[in-house]
């Protein structure tokens, strides 16, 4: 009869709603009145993240929809530092539902075109949209929990970015359009997943690519005119290619030594498969 | 037209407190502002916080303390929407105007935040402050702020909001959010006394020996059951110790200490659950006449009627939820029920329980052989014989 008892309660206690959620959503922005170098920092937990350019006259908007039960938006600008940091706090994850449907917060930023900025994206098990055309990027670094993540450039960063770093935990992560980056190291650090970075579109530097994955796979999609060397550090991992041919310790496309362009991929991976795929 | 009646006479009210406060409303300009205040409609004049009601200004208090109102740090001055700053007008100072729009042509050398209402920009408009709309939306039309521009929305139905506390209809949303606070409490003794109900079912469907046995010893030992209770609870907290300590003290015991106070809580929960329903199930045969029909029905319909009686007490509390006092009276008089209903329950059962295990272990014991001769009377020393064998009650063949 327990036994019957507290199935019951088990059920009783599943059956209960859950706590009231009170959403809330909170328009920001600021005028652009400082375009010189900024720092931006968006830090998002749980929900769908989606950042865009803009060309309005504004260094930031911001449109966030979030359980003030559960998290406070952050906003905050330092003028005098040029520290622009959006967000939630990172307080507990709340997932509610409403009619069934379950219910997550949405955050959406617009930057502006017109400020060149190093951009950090801490994001927990968001799902990440993010077109970073034609924005004015110097230093890109994201990092992503247990999340789907698509990092587009669709436009040419007009200014030479040094460095896009990207770390995943268990996460199928997408970059493309890398090409228009205008980068000049690639760092992608994954634990288990996919990644796929897709440099299509004409390189206007060369560029070196270090990507490690403990568990899953990694592709590289280079650009046809690109003069590619691959180094492999593998254990357990199958390696795809286009016809590279292997000198000494690396892999070479046949237009390596008259490319104009060079792509140097490094890649460590365990368990999974390594795959480079050229282009059209 | 609710709305419209309900503004216009919180307008008489605010007028009638800026009356009774004896201060004219130059007087309650502050010094700071250094041109022409704001042409304002006859809602739009200015109102010292003192003259605003409590709700509001606690609600305003709320939205500065999260931030809501932007960068003001200090509300020098509100306003009831809407309200208009004319072009070529400068106000110093932070500015809330609350209830309506607001549409700055001119100059504020502060913050602006408007409550209920939209920020309106125009062209030329400079606000050298931040500038934040709740309840409604900043709409820059060519203007330009210095500070951040901010519009807070809550979502629809979203109770005890301050925006809706700050809203012209704000004794509306009062009696709303009141409606919203009785019909969740309702929701709650709905869906708490059906799952008492489905649990009360499906304990007499499958284990009624068990619950009867539980009843029975709820009125044969009423009031020991009820003190065994009391001391059960007085229990509970020492028993969880003492089982923690001694998963403790066996070292693999440790990791189990999570599952065991888990294992311990719902099984309190349960037995108090158990201990409720039995209870209600007597109160029910007190206050139910069940002499037709079988005697599982006759349970069934005490139990549902015990039970009724609680919710009815429940549901008057939670009707009242609302009033400080008689939802507090109620709610008190309706928990001391209950608790004395699950006290003397818990005791049934620990109770029920004892007496179910000494019955076993007297059923364990050997019985004594029985004398052969013992159906015979002692022989007297005349020699007389007083009882005759008994006969075997089956025909012998």
């Amino acid at each position: 009869m327990q036994a019957r008892i507290l199935a019951a309660l088990v059920f009783a206690a599943i059956a209960t709603p859950l706590g009231a959620q009170q959403w809330r959503t909170v328009d920001v922005s600021r005028q652009l009145r400082d375009s010189s170098m900024h720092d931006v920092r968006i830090r998002y937990g749980a929900g769908s993240l989606t950042l865009r350019p803009t060309d309005d006259p504004v260094l930031f908007s911001m449109h966030l929809r979030y359980d003030e039960e559960a998290v406070a938006p952050v906003h905050e600008y330092d003028a005098a530092d040029r520290l622009l940091t959006l967000g939630l706090t990172d307080a507990n994850i709340r997932v509610g539902r409403n009619g069934g449907k379950r219910q997550l917060g949405e955050l959406r930023v617009s930057l502006s075109r017109q400020v060149p900025m190093n951009l950090d994206l801490e994001l927990g098990a968001a799902e990440a949209n993010l077109d970073l055309g034609g924005l004015a990027l110097r230093d890109v670094k994201v990092a992503t929990g247990a999340s789907d993540s698509d990092i587009r450039f669709t436009a040419p960063n007009p200014t030479q970015m040094r460095r896009l770093s990207v770390s995943a935990g268990a996460a199928s992560l997408d970059v493309s359009g890398l090409a228009n980056a205008n980068v000049e190291e690639v760092h992608v650090t994954g634990g288990a997943g996919s990644i796929d970075l897709d440099f299509a579109g004409a390189l206007q530097r060369n560029v070196d690519v270090d990507a490690e994955m403990a568990l899953g796979s990694v592709t590289v999609r280079v650009p046809r005119d690109a003069g590619v060397r691959v180094e492999l550090s593998r254990f357990i991992a199958g390696f795809n290619h286009f016809g590279l041919e292997k000198r000494g310790d690396a892999w070479y496309s046949d237009n390596w030594d008259r490319a104009q362009r060079r792509m140097t991929i490094r890649v460590k991976t365990v368990f999974g498969s390594v795959s480079v795929v050229r282009g059209d | 037209m609710r709305r419209l009646t309900i503004g216009l006479a919180l307008g008489l009210l605010a007028s009638l407190s800026a009356g009774l406060s004896g201060r004219s409303e130059a007087q309650e300009r502050p010094a700071a502002t250094t041109a022409t205040p704001p042409q304002a409609s006859a809602s739009g004049r200015p109102v010292s916080l003192d003259a605003l009601p409590d709700s509001v200004r606690r609600a305003l208090q709320r939205l500065q303390d999260r931030g809501d109102l932007g960068a003001i740090e200090t509300i020098d001055r509100v306003l009831q929407g809407p309200a208009r700053l004319a072009h070529g007008d400068t106000l110093a100072g932070s500015l809330v105007v609350q209830g309506g729009s607001l549409e700055v042509e001119g100059v504020v050398r502060g913050s602006v935040a408007v409550v209920g209402g939209d920020l309106i920009i125009a062209d030329g408009a400079l606000i050298d402050g931040s500038a934040s709309a709740v309840g409604g939306t900043v709409r820059v039309a060519g203007g330009e702020v210095t500070g951040e521009i901010r519009s807070t929305s809550a979502d629809p139905g979203t109770a005890l909001s301050p925006v809706d506390a700050l809203d012209p209809g704000s004794v509306e949303v009062v009696e709303s959010d009141s409606a919203a606070i009785t019909w969740r409490a309702l929701k709650l003794v709905f869906a708490t006394f059906a799952i008492l109900m489905v649990l009360g079912i499906g304990l007499l469907l499958f284990s009624q020996p068990t619950f009867d046995a539980v009843v029975q010893a709820l009125e044969d030992r009423f009031t020991r059951s009820f003190w065994i209770g009391v001391l059960a609870q007085f229990a509970v907290l020492p028993m969880l110790l003492l089982l923690v300590t001694a998963l403790a003290i066996s070292l693999i015991g440790i990791l189990l200490i999570p599952f065991a106070v888990v294992a311990y809580v719902i099984a309190v929960v349960g037995l108090l659950a158990l201990g409720f329903l039995a209870a209600a199930r007597i109160t029910g045969r007190m206050f139910g006449s069940y002499a037709d029909g079988s005697p599982r029905s006759a349970n069934l319909r005490a139990l549902v009627l015990g039970l009724a009686i609680y919710l009815v007490l429940w549901l008057l509390a939670a009707a009242t939820s609302w009033h400080p006092l008689a939802g507090t009276a109620l709610r008190s008089v309706a928990l001391a029920a209950s608790w004395v209903a699950m006290t003397v329950g818990l005791g049934a059962i620990i109770s029920a329980g004892l007496a179910a295990r000494r019955a076993r272990s007297s059923a364990h014991l050997p019985r004594p052989q029985a004398d052969p001769m013992a159906w015979q009377t002692p022989t007297p020393i005349t020699g007389v014989v007083a009882a005759r064998r008994p006969l075997s009650s089956s025909p012998e063949l």
